[in-house]
This record gives structure tokens, C-alpha cells and sequence, in this order.
């Protein structure tokens, strides 16, 4: 074999996947040429550098790196995802002209209403709805709703203004409106709900017990993996571990994003350190 | 490999992280050995993000570490060149082999990694590179020979 061919062979004379008989011929050829000798030389040793160079393991952190990274953006498939990708495809002229519109027509509404509630007859005696005065909502006006706010502040009179507008009061909520200067009490460790939150609520949890220097765990104290829920998996509860030093703010945050009133926890709590206290939270898609 | 796609569609998210830490090794060090030590981060980054899109569209049947690795070419391939110099953090050895092999063309460096530094058999590289077995046989053979002229003519400079 000349050395045109056998320098041809040379990679796979190394990697030892010639057939026998050609391995010899390349072998001879290797022998007889000096500079062939020194090609082969050669790539021995680089790929013995290759080799040791081998796998370079990931920086450090970069698992969690990448996957905060991941959890940033929306769930392929999701309908946020969906939505983002539809969005995009609007031009951002369009979604400016529809902006201003809506904010031209809320201005445009509130100075109607404005001119309507100036226009009303102002004798509080004649409003047909409003009520004058506690007794006459209680007593002698039964047919008028009566909201639940209204019944939590019975020894409130009405304002000058809600008394004279005709407009119909609000209907009764269910939920309880919490005013977010509800005071923590240490003694009284409080579960938190959050509904509608989400496919990623429980990153933004994750990003509350960070910000708090806490962690999330489940009930047994081990490390809480945020994920993101979707129909089949849409409900989670997890508690929230905080220093003492930082419970009260961390009520404050969780209150906020609830919108709920906290009721009591009861049942397991997660294994807790000197100087900790705990939250539960249950999110809900 | 396969689970880990079925579970991914099943709506699994430890999958996705279970994947990362399975070939963030593999996807670094073809970045690293390819584009340098600058960019090489970010860019495997990417990939993942990348991989986490589109993911969704992938058969259950197809070879994950396959479909990544090419996924990291296809990524590779689209960054930009830059002229980094060796990283002077890298101990010698390492840092003549990243030398030598910036001085490769990109398509003959991308098969000389996956051979000779990943340890992948021809056919696999082929498969990722989607060349036929004689032509990945080839870049590798010329990649290898660059390589070692070049470290050659250094030592003859020594």
C-alpha cells in the first residue's frame, strides 16, 4: 500500500476498525515513510488529548439555572402559551389604538355616571331606595336587599353621597374582603387559599418564600418542587417556612395575594427549627 | 429516554428537569469544545429552552438524545463566529486541545468532538449530523489530521 492510501487509513488504523490485512499493509507502509510515521505520531497524541479532555462537566448551578429559566416562561401548549403566540402576531399599532380606545371609553363612562349622580334628586327623603337611616333598613324597609357589608357595619349611617344615589347597592359577596393590615398573630399559624392562580402560581409561591428567605416543603419538612398545574393537576398545598423575624411581612404578601380571608391550620404541620414559623397555602389553578 | 417524552406530554415536570441533568453534560461540552468557553453557557441554555418548546412535538418513539443532540448542531450551527482566544483558565493541555481545535472548520471540529471527546460511534454522529457514514468517517479523518499537523508544527516551534 503506498502512503497516499495508508495516510487515508490512518483514523481508522488507529481506532483499530481496519480489516487485519489492511491494519499490516498500513503498518508497513507507516515503516517505510518517515513523514507518515510522523502523522501518526502525531494524531496518537492528539487523540490521547482528545481523551483526557473528555466530558467537561455543566458549570455549577446551572442545573437550577436552566431550569428557573424554563419555569419563566409559559408551558408549551398552555393556554398562556397559546395566548403569547396569538399576541405576537398582533401588531403592536393595533393593540395601542384598542388601549387607548378602552381607556377613552372607561373616562367617557366615569363622566356619564358623574353627570348622572349630580342630576339625581338630592332631598335624602325622597331617594325610593336608599335608606335614611338604620331603622327605617331594618324595620320598616325589608323589601330593600341588605348586603352582608352592610350588616358587619350596622352602626355606620350611610354617606351623604351613598344616600343620595339612586343606583341599587352592590349584591352580597360570599367572600369576605381582607383589609391587609389584618394583624399576625405568632400564636395562631394560618392556612392561606388562592384560587384562580394559574398554571404558574406555584412559581410565584416559590418566588414569595425566596424573596422571604423561606422554603417551601410539604407536610413532612421535604423541599417543595414547584410545578406548574394544568386540569388534570390543578390544585396544591404546600406550607411556607419562614424566620419569625419575617412572618409578618410574609402574612402581609400572602394576605395580598390571597384576597381571602386565612382561616386556622389545623392538622400536620411540617417539622419546624428554633425561631421558625409556618404557612400553608392552597393554590388552585 | 422514551418515558422520560411520555411523561413530558403527560404533563410530568420533573421530566424536562430529569433530561437536563441526564445531558446538560453532553450538550456543554460539544458548545464548549465548538464555540469556546464565552458563550458556551448561555447557548446550552438555550438549547434547553429550545428543547422544552418544542418537546411537545416530538413521537414518543424518537431517541431523546439523539433528537437533543441535534437540536445542539442545528443551535451551534446558527451562532454566531467569534474570534475568542484560548481561555488562559484552562490548564495547558487542555487549552493547546481547545487551540488546536478552533483551528478547525466548524463542521470537522462539531464530528471530531463528538468522536474523539464524547466517545460517539460513527454511525451515531452520522445519524446527529445527518451525513452519510463515509463522508462523517472523512471529517473526522481530516479533523483528526489538522489536528495533529497543527500540534506538530507548534512543537517544531518549541
Amino acid at each position: 500500500m503506498d502512503s497516499f492510501f495508508a495516510r487515508n487509513r490512518l483514523s481508522a488504523y488507529l481506532d483499530r476498525t481496519l480489516p487485519r490485512a489492511e491494519a499490516e499493509a498500513v503498518a508497513e507502509a507507516i515503516a517505510r515513510d518517515i513523514a507518515l510515521s510522523a502523522d501518526v505520531q502525531a494524531m496518537h497524541k492528539v487523540l490521547g488529548m482528545m481523551h483526557e479532555a473528555g466530558r467537561v462537566p455543566a458549570p455549577t448551578g446551572f442545573h437550577a439555572r436552566t431550569v428557573a429559566t424554563i419555569a419563566s416562561k409559559p408551558v408549551p401548549g398552555s393556554q398562556v402559551a397559546w395566548l403569547q403566540r396569538r399576541l405576537s402576531r398582533i401588531p403592536t399599532e393595533v393593540v395601542a389604538l384598542v388601549g387607548a380606545a378602552l381607556i377613552a371609553a372607561v373616562a367617557w363612562q366615569r363622566t356619564v355616571s358623574q353627570e348622572t349622580t349630580d342630576d339625581a334628586p338630592t332631598p335624602v327623603a325622597e331617594a325610593p331606595v336608599a335608606p335614611p337611616s338604620d331603622d327605617e333598613v331594618g324595620v320598616d324597609s325589608p323589601e330593600v336587599p341588605v348586603t352582608t357589608e352592610q350588616n358587619a357595619t350596622p352602626q355606620e349611617p350611610p354617606s351623604p353621597k351613598q344616600a343620595r344615589s339612586p343606583t341599587p347597592p352592590p349584591p352580597a359577596r360570599t367572600v369576605t374582603p381582607v383589609p391587609e393590615s389584618l394583624p399576625y398573630d405568632p400564636d395562631a399559624p394560618l392556612a392561606y387559599r388562592i384560587l384562580s392562580g394559574g398554571d404558574q402560581v406555584l412559581y410565584d409561591i416559590a418566588t414569595l418564600a425566596d424573596e422571604s428567605n423561606g422554603r417551601l416543603v410539604d407536610a413532612y419538612g421535604k423541599l417543595f418542587t414547584p410545578h406548574s398545574l394544568n386540569e388534570g393537576n390543578s390544585f396544591a398545598s404546600v406550607y411556607l417556612v419562614v424566620n419569625e423575624d419575617n412572618a409578618p411581612s410574609t402574612h402581609a404578601r400572602l394576605l395580598k395575594r390571597s384576597g381571602m380571608e386565612p382561616y386556622p391550620l389545623e392538622g400536620p404541620q411540617p417539622p419546624l427549627n428554633d425561631g421558625e414559623t409556618v404557612f400553608m397555602i392552597e393554590a388552585q389553578l | 429516554m422514551s418515558d422520560l417524552i411520555r411523561r413530558f406530554h403527560a404533563g410530568d415536570p420533573t421530566a424536562f428537569v430529569e433530561l437536563i441533568a441526564a445531558e446538560q453534560d453532553d450538550v456543554y461540552t460539544l458548545c464548549l469544545r465548538c464555540i469556546g468557553t464565552h458563550d458556551a453557557e448561555a447557548l446550552c441554555e438555550r438549547i434547553f429552552v429550545a428543547a422544552h418548546q418544542e418537546l411537545n412535538r416530538v413521537s414518543p418513539d424518537t431517541d431523546l438524545h439523539i433528537w437533543l443532540m441535534k437540536l445542539t448542531v442545528h443551535l451551534i450551527e446558527a451562532h454566531p463566529t467569534t474570534d475568542e482566544q484560548p481561555d488562559t483558565t484552562l490548564h495547558d493541555r487542555s487549552a493547546t486541545t481547545q487551540s488546536l481545535l478552533e483551528h478547525l472548520e466548524l463542521p470537522f471540529r462539531m464530528a471530531v468532538v463528538m468522536r474523539d471527546v464524547l466517545r460517539m460511534s460513527e454511525a451515531l454522529i452520522s445519524d446527529i449530523l445527518n451525513l452519510s457514514l463515509g463522508t462523517t468517517r472523512s471529517r473526522i479523518h481530516r479533523g483528526r489530521l489538522t489536528m495533529a499537523r497543527g500540534l506538530s508544527t507548534n512543537m517544531d516551534r518549541a
